[in-house]
């Protein structure tokens, strides 16, 4: 103890030079109070020089500049007459003025189930999927799912068991309250407190007779929750979060209290029902806030307090390092070394060609001197055919190219078809926004225009919108196609709004059965399932365009989506190449992005992003960036900050190889070819145009089978039947034997020493070091042959996880 | 300004805590109170959860699955305490914890000796103060002028200042009497001059489903408070005495009914169990687990020899009320059932259902005579006249008649707000219909034109008929 607090007091003095105040922000940065029972609570935060947030609202002074308007106290303001005067708040010699707008003082808002009623169980918990929400309710009662349908759950409460659950002239005594405080006895236990702010709202509800609100009602339009970034430095250390809900007549409500806040990240930042975030172990969280049928987001760290940390002085290629590095440094993370050019090589050829380096191609680079042979190799690379391929295959993934059980709905024909005409595309470095547009208006019979193929792969409406939602913006909607999105911000309405885009294809057969011919029909629609509603066209988060009757919607949506605003595409598609890269997706999954699962580092995507668009989707050019980044180029080692940090890209992620490469790999470096079927001899296995085709080998290994669109198609994750194929099964040894390598060097008259050399060049694309040289020594004694010993060697290498692995 | 609905009330004082200062503690005034707030919802002879009944004294000391519950004098060494205090698994109650105050109370029963009671006195007043039952021959029509409620107090218990829904409507077979269901209390009018006779208490929450016995002289209520108890009632209207009470359930009861012959009463709730008790002891002869839902409906044939009974699930089921065996699952409904009503020569009944439809029943076999889409959205109340006439209400806002051939022969001028319960009156001449702000009113059966409203309390006005 004591021995601790002489270290501790003498440390101290080392890291007490406090960071510099960087930036003190005020939330809201206005008030607008309206109504006499309105509040708006205020949260400063200051931000220093090293990236550290406070929460310094009990430390900040406040002025109010009239008394007479509004009243501040517990850092909350609530009007007393209508006027306009301002906060003034005080820190540290800095001084932030807050507008405050008092409105309509004396008037006393009616209780609207919607605004007032509606959230109380989405904060109490009652509508979750564990209680009420769930599908068919919990001890009878049932109400929407997080509060999808606000007039069904008006009609449950009160109209379903007359009689049960409310009692309006004992409005204290209905069954919704007794049960909610625990009264009586409730599976879900006390919920709420007799006297507290929820219990109240109900109880003025049915005081007012549980009325429905008019249909003139001010519904939310947006929710935003501050500060959207926090930095905290210490376990314990916390945050007041601030949700503010914005309605359609313009009004803002201060909503903190009424808004369900969850943490996705319990152990390194916990949030209070309060809205309180608190720091836990080191890393980072994404709290996300609901209220009504809202979702927002922010983000908050959490580093150990007093962390010795410097920042090394590493260089910075492009934009990407300067992206990458500026949340290292917040998160007090320090980049690794730059690999050594035998691991640059081999992980750039997996990666851009999804082939391994020839032997040769590995001691020409590593002879090299000119300080540029990194991006020269990057540029030749992405020259080769082997590129094409791989990005077809990863095309033909999102598409589902694969035919059906039945020929009728798409003939093995067709997808050929299909991918060749995908083939030709990628191979003519069409830009992405194009082909996805051939893709969405793709009319006319599909022999002929091989891209109408895309609605013949799938013929429900509402599967085809969930597809093209999840394949282009990277977004799942499939949940709110029954009930809102419950981590996420999207309501049915939403969906079935972007459903109607794909409401009116026409498909009639041609001649040949095998066939489909896809039309606008201009007619028909989408319904919402609660009410019945025929849907206008909406697109995803964004307006309700104006579309001439006949007008083909999918043009519409097609012009909407790959416009360089769009806030999706772009995106989507540059997350998509970085996943290729890295093993993971600055959002991840790459097609789950969500309010509850945001990029992790925004300031990157946007950034690849913006250059996708500058370079009018080719993205060829956005791999170039990435490739030549430092951060694509880093070891996999860790160092003393990083090890722990597998989502910021610190070091280089170890990943599995996948199914098709690594078949196409084995064959290669064995010189044994692999047959598969719908492939002339010695085809490779990415070039599998036909979904349904397979073998045990890429089955093993996680192919996709691209029944869905789903990145969770390709299955990376090492198992034991993957072992044990490789190492009993006949894909290693019997294509060693096959392919007869070391037997053809030996009969050319190769000494021992060049074969053991080119048997580590060609797996591992690297010299053996003088350690294992030295240890290969014993198993090739003079005078025997050598032949079994080097195939036994070639076989080691073939299962070593360097060679299994991209590292 | 129209008069207030009939529903309209002050709350009377709710009943205090005991005295203070209980030396001993007993199972029956102590512990009681505390599991029923508590436990019985699981730990009742119906759920027997963990096979522990706490219900009754004898059943907590038998215990449950994993042993004794209880040991005398040895709080620490009791499972059931253990429990409690969450010193072992499980931990109970399931998401909570007991103050700290029950929590003494408990151990302090348990190290004086797990007393049950201080004298030995009955557990609770589930026994009837008279025998019903009558002699065979004497069902029906009693003889003597028409049974007359007696002198009724006259100061609702309930005076609020809004309405709410009734929860029941029942009229008299022999006499103009109807009765009102609403929390706390049942009020009584005349259906010939609509004029208020009076209440009967209902201090143990809200009587769910009221009806008159088949003489007309007892008025049957089965009630309580969601989620926590539930009992019926029976009171001779002529005394305004209660003459039984019955059942001790967790939740309200949803349905409740007496046999023609009085020997019998049976209801049911959410708790899924029908049973049937004798009303010459009180003693529980049935329990019959075969609805899948909340029991909602139910009601003995005219000559007291069947018993059907419907739930929330659609299950419609017939069952002998003498030996409690099932006779016929009368399949079809889709929706909760709503309503179940003979016709007066127990040949025939009606059900009414969610799914929008009234469906006519043949009663010797069980097969289905005919199903009319009365009220689209759902069917919430049917009732037979002493006719062949039937009169339902549902969520399309109409009140109908109908004969047993499916025509619609009446269309009552009702203009309120999702009428929920309807009666014919005794002679079959009017409708009385509740709706869901709580206004009672009352149309004639023949033309449909509205006669008047049922208000509480003028106490001495009469209410003038609307035309």
């Amino acid at each position: 103890m004591l021995r601790g607090f002489f270290v501790f007091s003498f440390a101290l003095p080392l890291f007490a030079a406090a960071p510099a105040l960087k930036d003190v922000k005020v939330f809201p940065a206005d008030v607008n109070l309206r109504t006499r029972h309105d509040r708006q609570s205020i949260v400063v935060q200051a931000t220093y020089a090293d990236g550290v947030t406070r929460d310094v609202t009990a430390q900040a002074s406040y002025a109010l500049g009239q008394k007479s308007l509004a009243k501040f106290e517990k850092f909350t303001l609530t009007p007393i007459a209508d006027g306009q005067t301002e906060l003034r708040v005080k820190f540290s010699g800095r001084t932030l003025v807050v507008p405050v707008k008092v409105e309509q003082s004396q008037v006393e808002p009616p209780i609207s189930f919607l605004n007032d009623v509606m959230p109380v169980f989405t904060k109490a918990g009652c509508n979750t999927g564990g209680c009420h929400g769930a599908s068919r309710g919990k001890d009878g009662f049932h109400l929407s799912l997080f509060g999808y349908d606000p007039d069904g759950d008006h009609h449950r409460i009160t109209r379903e068991l007359i009689g049960r659950r409310i009692n309006l002239a004992l409005p204290e005594e209905s069954l919704l309250l007794e049960k909610s405080v625990n009264r009586v006895p409730h599976t879900g236990g006390e919920r709420m407190k007799p006297g507290d702010e929820l219990y109240r709202t109900l109880l003025s509800w049915l005081q007012a007779g549980a009325p429905k609100d008019p249909p003139a009602v001010a519904r939310v339009v947006r929710l935003e929750v501050q500060p959207a970034q926090s930095v905290l430095e210490g376990t314990d250390e916390a945050q007041q979060l601030s949700a503010r809900a914005f309605y359609s007549d313009g009004s803002d409500r201060d909503v903190t209290t009424l808004t369900a806040f969850m943490s996705n990240n319990d152990a390194a930042v916990k949030v209070t029902d309060a809205g309180r975030a608190i720091a836990g172990l080191r890393g980072e969280a994404f709290i996300t806030a609901r209220f009504e049928d809202q979702a927002a987001g922010v983000q908050v760290l959490s580093i150990p307090k007093n962390l010795p940390f410097t920042w090394p002085a590493v260089a910075e290629t492009n934009y990407i390092d300067t992206a990458v590095h500026a949340k290292l440094r917040q998160l007090r993370l320090a980049p690794s070394a730059v690999s050594d050019d035998a691991t640059f090589l081999r992980r750039v050829h997996l990666d851009i060609t999804g082939t391994l380096p020839a032997a040769d191609d590995v001691r020409t680079f590593l002879a090299d001197r000119s300080p540029t042979k990194r991006a020269a190799v990057i540029d030749e690379l992405l020259g080769r055919r082997e590129f094409t391929n791989l990005w077809v295959m990863r095309w033909a993934e999102l598409l589902q190219i694969r035919s059906a059980d039945q020929q009728v709905q798409m003939s093995a024909k067709s997808a050929l078809q299909y991918f060749e005409w995908l083939e030709e595309r990628i191979a003519a470095n069409v830009p992405a926004d194009q082909m996805v547009r051939q893709l969405l208006t793709a009319a006319g019979p599909s022999f002929e225009n091989p891209a109408a193929n895309f609605y013949k792969v799938e013929r429900d409406t509402l599967k085809l919108t969930e597809n093209a939602a999840q394949a282009f913006m990277g977004v799942r909607l499939q949940c709110a196609q029954c009930h809102n999105h419950p981590f996420d911000r999207w309501t049915m309405n939403d969906y079935y709004g972007f459903a109607a885009f794909f409401g009116q294809i026409g498909r009639k057969p041609g001649e040949d059965p095998r066939e489909t011919i896809i039309t606008n029909s201009a007619s028909g629609g989408v319904k919402h399932p609660v009410g019945g509603k025929d849907m206008a066209p909406k697109f995803l988060g964004g307006p309700k365009p104006e579309i001439a009757k006949g007008t083909d919607r999918r043009q519409v949506l097609a012009d909407w989506l790959v416009a360089p605003e769009n806030p999706w595409f772009a995106r989507n598609l540059a997350n998509l190449v970085w996943a290729h890269f890295f093993g993971k997706g600055i959002v991840d999954p790459i097609d789950d992005i969500r309010v509850s699962n945001p990029p992790s580092n925004p300031a990157l995507l946007d950034a690849l992003a913006a250059k996708l668009v500058a370079y009018r989707y080719d993205f060829r050019a956005l791999i170039r960036d990435i490739c030549n980044s430092r951060t694509y180029q880093l070891s996999a080692t860790a160092n003393a900050t990083n090890a722990g940090d597998d989502t910021n890209f610190s070091k280089s992620a170890v990943r599995r190889i996948r199914a098709e490469v690594l078949l196409d790999a084995l064959s290669a470096v064995t010189g044994a070819a692999e047959k598969i079927r719908g492939l002339p001899q010695g085809g490779r296995a990415v070039e599998i145009a036909d979904g349904r085709t397979s073998n045990y080998f890429l089955t093993t290994f996680g192919r996709a089978t691209r029944e869905t669109p789903c990145s969770c198609e390709v299955r990376m994750e090492p198992n034991l039947s993957q072992a044990l194929h490789l190492l009993n099964g006949d894909a290693v040894n019997a294509k060693v034997t096959a392919g007869g390598l070391v037997k053809k060097r030996l009969r050319d008259g190769q000494k021992t020493p060049e074969i053991i050399e080119e048997l580590y060049l060609r797996t591992l694309g690297r010299f053996p070091t003088a350690t294992e040289k030295e240890k290969l020594q014993a198993f090739f004694p003079e005078g025997k042959n050598p032949e079994t010993a080097l195939n036994d060697l070639f076989w080691s290498l073939l299962n070593a996880k360097e060679f299994v692995f991209n590292h | 300004m129209r008069p207030s609905p009939a529903f309209l009330g002050l709350v009377l004082a709710t009943g205090a805590f005991a005295g203070e200062a209980v030396k001993k503690i007993t199972f029956e005034d102590d512990v009681v109170p505390i599991f029923r707030d508590n436990c019985l919802k699981c730990h009742n002879p119906d759920k027997l959860k963990g096979d522990l009944d706490l219900t009754s004294f004898g059943n907590t000391l038998k215990g449950g699955g994993s042993g004794a519950a209880v040991n005398a004098g040895d709080p620490d060494g009791s499972q059931l305490y253990k429990s409690i205090i969450h010193a072992d698994e499980p931990t109970m109650p399931p998401n909570a914890k007991l103050s700290a105050r029950d929590i003494g109370v408990i151990r302090d029963w348990i190290a004086g000796g797990l007393l049950q009671g201080r004298s030995s006195k009955a557990i609770a007043g589930l026994k009837p103060a008279v025998d019903l039952a009558i002699k065979a021959g004497a069902v029906g029509r009693p003889e003597g002028p028409p049974p007359m409620p007696g002198p009724l107090a006259l100061d609702p218990v309930v005076r609020a200042a809004r309405g709410t829904a009734l929860t029941a409507v029942a009229a008299s077979p022999w006499a103009p009497v109807v009765a009102l269901a609403g929390p706390r209390q049942i009020v009584l009018h005349r259906t010939d001059d609509l004029e208020f006779l009076g209440v009967l208490p209902f201090p143990d929450g809200s009587p769910a489903d009221v009806k008159f016995s088949r003489n007309g002289k007892l008025l049957i209520a089965g009630g309580g408070r969601g989620g926590k108890s539930g009992l019926v009632t029976v009171w001779d209207i002529a005394t305004a005495e209660r003459v039984i009470t019955i059942g001790d359930q967790f939740d309200t009861v949803l349905a409740a009914d007496l046999s023609a012959d009085q020997q019998w009463i049976a209801l049911g709730g959410p708790d899924r169990v029908l049973k049937i008790y004798n009303t010459k002891d009180g003693a529980l002869e049935h329990r019959l687990k075969k609805h899948t839902d909340w029991v909602t409906a139910l009601e003995f044939s005219p000559d007291g020899k069947v018993l059907a009974s419907g739930d929330r699930n659609g299950g419609l089921v017939l069952w002998d009320a003498a030996n409690g065996q099932e006779m016929f699952t009368l399949p079809g409904h889709k929706g909760a059932i709503t309503a179940i009503s003979w016709r007066g020569d127990a040949e025939m009944l009606v059900s009414a259902s969610e799914d929008g439809t009234l469906k006519l029943w043949k009663a010797r076999d069980g097969s289905a005579l005919r199903s009319l889409n009365a009220h689209p959205g759902g069917v919430l109340a049917a009732r037979f006249a002493p006719d062949d006439r039937i009169v339902s209400s549902g969520r399309d806002h109409k009140v109908q008649v109908w004969n047993t051939t499916g025509r619609n022969v009446a269309t009552a001028a009702f203009k309120g707000e999702l009428p929920n319960r309807v009666a014919f009156s005794d002679d079959g001449k009017r409708i009385i219909c509740s709706d869901w702000h709580g206004r009672v009113l009352v149309f004639d059966a023949a033309n449909g034109k509205a006669v008047g409203e049922l208000t509480t309390p003028p106490p001495s006005a009469k209410v003038s008929a609307l035309e």
